[in-house]
């Protein structure tokens, strides 16, 4: 028996592993004696403990083995187990339901009705009386119909009777309407509630406000005003809706799928002329921008960079460096593919079918700058394609892809711009030596095209000297 | 929620054309369902002789005739109508949902309270359901009787499409109620029936079964009864019956026709069926046939009749023509027509809704095919609004929903105060029930 085995052995029986080893290592019969009895002490021991702990888990016949298995930390399943159903409790009584009298609130009469109520129960849980609501109509007296609600149409006795109606039915107009029967006479629903209202309205604007009332008197008299004309207008336009045949509305039903049709079509329509003119714009913004980048101090990206590149001198190599690869990295993101791609951005990325290997994903350079891309990366020591096309290493290098694209581009625009500066100088040249006598101002004006040309021809040199600093960066990047 | 409910052991009665229900508020069925058909038996008796009254002595000084007193024995409850009698007649309280025999009514009220509940009906308020062109005759009549023969502690009367509304959980509702004796078509808004928009006509369960009769006579089927038959065997299908007739001495003609009604009855829940779209023969000759089974043991399957007989209630042009009178079809509506002019009586503003509650009640909506036909119908006849049907998938609940719209009503706290009783009787005379019970 490997020690090991003994240990487990001795954890599931409850005994310490290192008495065990000691008894057996003892020869002496005395000491296996003493470590015996030492056992029998600690069983007791480590029992009584157990028994005040989980005096539950001893009960079942697997509990010691169990305990030792699972430690003292009992799972609450394992104790959910060993509880037993609660025993109903027989002795209680059941709480007393008593047949009792009671006269409803909301009555006006003794009417003595029983129902059932548990004993010891002081009110009515619930008192029904309290939703006895009615709806407050108004009242009038006679004075006050003489002298303001008389009408032609109405007489005291059809008002009253209105009104009486009114406040049986809660001013359900639907109910009046049809309960509604004084001398044949035929009245439709809204000169029931014309009558209604216009009284209403009448008697609020004469009588003084109430003290207290909450409500504002215009309010009210807002409130209970009836466009008798608009409501009888609004019920014959309904009527005209509800009786449609089902030919005319199958016939609307496609006339709003056609408009529906129409203005999705709209809307993708206005989509996509706002993308086109994205394109345009930024195809139209794209070289202007070059020739600002070029033609000088102007933009403040330059003039930023510019003071940098005059105090290249005094600044140590190392610095230098960095310097003219943050000046490089700001020229780049000029014309970073962000800006360059916003509306191909916003486009969704093609997926072509099928399984692709992620290198795949890597955008091709134009046709016309491949090869020379293609080179420039050689010089870097790179191939056409990245040899470890992890997420981050492709990412990396389409950055450093776009970048010498970039920076091929610019080599081409900034060899446009000196060979036209080299046409002009030597037309001016020309120039020059055929009129000698203003040599003074042309003096002047060469001085400032020398300014450009200088800012033009150094900035080409700087990115001619950042450019084996980016892709040094870039690596380091990958490293 | 809280519970609205507080029960005071109120009598719910619902006295309807062809069964009567009674129970205890609250609950969900009845208790007790017996037919309201009654018979009696004509006893002439003579009045012994009682010298000790002058009245006595008084009227056969008048009349030349030997003084006959006829004395009716009522036989209520199902068991005892159905079971053969020498003499017994059967008749229906109820005309046309109306009360017209007021005797009846009271042994009727007499059966549910004493023998099916076994109450005492002067400890309980009592509500009873009335149909919605019940009259104020009729209404107070039923309060007088309720307080004055079983001196009831408190009375309601509803009426039953307000009730039937209730028991769908529905205030506004359109219920048509297409029972035994009339198909009926009420607008309920609030609660409050609109009684302009009562359509009805007697077109419904009872109809249906005697045009089947007349039809399967036409076709030389017999409906004998079960009361007629002895023995039979079984024969095989289209064969002659093989029975034996038991000896029925002095059957009353209103006896035999109400067993050949109940096998009617029995014939249109296991064979009739309602066309689902609108009736059309091919597509109805195409349908499967049902075999049934008379009392006899005759047998036949039976084809377009099972849609013939019910198609009445939608197209009454399907009605056919007795032999000896002219039944004027012109009046009549379809179903949905009914449902359609009943909605479009009302307010515009409540059309949608009632539109959107259309409940169907009644045993005879229970025909297969009869809810999918009744929309539609509608919906080629509203193509606008939407169209709602409820129509209660428990056929207890179809059967009985203003009785179970009521043991709702009476059941409910808030009800209380609406009950008449004794003292405001008492006070304003039976003319009060216009007053507490308008729904």
């Amino acid at each position: 028996m490997s020690n090991k085995n003994i240990n487990d052995v001795c954890e599931i029986l409850g005994v310490e592993s290192g008495s065990f080893e000691r008894a057996n290592s003892s020869d002496k019969k005395l000491s296996h004696v003493v470590e015996a009895r030492n056992f029998n002490a600690k069983k007791e021991k480590e029992r009584k403990e157990k028994k005040i702990e989980k005096k539950s888990f001893k009960d079942t016949p697997v509990s010691r083995e169990l305990s030792a298995l699972v430690g003292h930390h009992v799972s609450v399943a394992f104790e959910r187990a060993t509880a037993l159903k609660a025993k109903p409790n027989l002795h209680k009584t059941v709480g007393k339901w008593i047949w009792t009298k009671y006269i409803n609130p909301a009555r006006n009469d003794e009417l003595m009705l029983s129902h059932w109520v548990k004993e010891n129960t002081e009110e009515e849980a619930i008192n029904f009386a309290e939703y006895n609501k009615t709806v407050e109509v108004l009242e009038y007296t006679d004075e006050e119909y003489e002298k303001y609600l008389k009408d032609r149409d109405w007489d005291k006795d059809e008002t009253d009777y209105l009104f009486d109606l009114c406040r049986k039915y809660d001013i359900r107009w639907t109910i009046i309407h049809d309960r509604y029967n004084w001398k044949d006479k035929n009245r439709t629903m809204e000169d029931l509630r014309d009558r209604y209202y216009s009284v209403n309205k009448k008697i609020l604007q004469v009588r003084p406000m109430t003290p207290g009332s909450q409500t504002d008197k215009g309010q009210l008299i807002a409130l209970n005003s009836y466009d008798k004309a608009k409501e009888e207008k609004r019920k014959i336009m309904l009527l005209n809706l509800y009786s449609r045949t089902k030919e005319q509305i199958e016939e609307e039903e496609a006339l709003q799928e056609i408009s529906d049709r129409i203005q999705a079509n709209e809307k993708k329509f206005i989509r996509e002329r706002e993308a086109l003119m994205k394109q345009f714009t930024v195809e139209m913004v794209q070289p202007k921008r070059k020739k600002s980048l070029l033609s000088g101090p102007t933009t403040p990206t330059i003039e930023a960079s510019g003071s940098g590149f005059h105090n290249t001198a005094d600044i140590p190599k190392k610095n230098r460096r960095t310097s003219a690869s943050s000046v490089g990295s700001t020229a780049v993101e000029a014309h970073s593919p962000k800006e360059v791609h916003t509306p191909i951005v916003s486009k969704k990325e093609k997926l072509n079918p099928g399984v692709l290997v992620r290198s795949q994903k890597i955008p091709i350079p134009k046709q016309a700058l491949l090869p020379k891309v293609h080179k420039a990366l050689q010089e870097f020591g790179l191939g056409p394609r990245p040899t470890m096309p992890t997420e981050t290493v492709c990412a990396k290098f389409t950055e450093l892809q776009k970048m010498t694209q970039n920076l091929l581009d610019l080599k081409k625009q900034v060899d446009k711009q000196e060979h036209e500066l080299k046409i002009k100088r030597a037309t001016l040249q020309k120039v020059l030596s055929a009129s000698g006598g203003e040599k003074a101002s042309i003096n002047t004006q060469d001085g400032a095209s020398t300014d450009g040309t200088t800012d033009t021809s150094t900035i080409p040199t700087k990115r001619d000297r950042s450019l084996p600093t980016t892709p040094r960066d870039v690596k380091r990047a990958r490293k | 929620m809280s519970y609205g409910g507080d029960e005071v052991s109120a009598i719910v009665l619902d006295v309807g054309s062809c069964w009567t229900r009674a129970g205890y508020a609250g609950e969900d069925t009845p208790k007790a369902v017996f037919p309201t058909s009654y018979g009696y038996i004509e006893k002439e008796k003579e009045v012994p002789p009682d010298p000790d009254t002058q009245m006595e002595d008084a009227i056969p000084t008048s009349e030349s005739k030997p003084i006959k007193n006829v004395e009716k024995k009522y036989i209520i409850g199902d068991t005892g109508v159905a079971a053969w009698r020498p003499n017994m007649e059967i008749k229906n309280p109820l005309i046309d949902g109306l009360i017209q025999d007021w005797d009846a009514l009271e042994k009727i009220w007499d059966y549910a309270f004493y023998k099916s509940l076994q109450i005492d009906p002067t400890e309980h308020p009592i509500f009873v359901t009335e149909c919605a062109w019940n009259t104020r005759d009729i209404r107070e009549k039923l309060t007088e009787l309720a307080f004055e023969k079983y001196n009831s502690l408190a009375f309601y009367v509803a009426k039953n499409p307000v009730l039937s509304a209730f028991a769908a959980g529905r205030p506004t509702a359109v219920v048509m109620d297409c029972g035994a004796s009339s198909t009926s078509c009420v607008p309920v808004v609030d609660g409050y029936v609109i009684k302009k928009g009562i359509y009805k006509q007697p077109i419904a369960g009872d109809f249906l079964s005697e045009q089947l009769l007349q039809r399967l006579q036409r076709l030389d089927i017999n409906v004998v009864p079960h009361y007629m038959i002895a023995k039979k065997t079984s024969v095989d299908p289209d064969q002659p019956a093989n029975v034996e007739f038991k000896e029925r001495p002095n059957t009353t003609s209103s006896y035999h026709k109400y067993m050949q009604m109940k096998i009617m009855q029995e014939f249109k829940e296991s064979v009739c069926q309602v066309s689902e779209v609108t009736y059309n023969d091919q597509s109805i000759n195409s349908r499967p046939m049902k075999y049934f089974e008379f009392p006899d043991g005759f047998n036949t399957s039976i084809s377009t009749l099972r849609f013939n007989v019910p198609e009445i209630l939608f197209d009454p042009r399907f009605i056919s023509q007795p032999q000896d009178g002219n039944f004027d079809t012109s009046a009549l509506l379809g179903i949905p027509q009914m449902i359609h002019q009943s909605i479009c009586v009302c307010d515009i503003d409540v059309r949608p809704n009632l539109l959107n509650n259309i409940i169907l009640t009644g045993a005879t909506t229970l025909l297969p095919g009869f809810a999918d036909r009744v929309n539609h119908e509608l919906s080629n006849m509203a193509p606008g609004p939407k169209i709602k049907l409820y129509a209660a998938g428990n056929t207890i609940e179809r059967k009985c929903s203003s009785w179970l719209g009521g043991s709702i009503l009476s059941s409910l706290g808030t009800f209380h105060q609406l009950w008449i009783s004794r003292k405001e009787y008492d006070d304003y005379g039976k003319g009060i029930v216009e007053k507490k019970c308008d729904n």
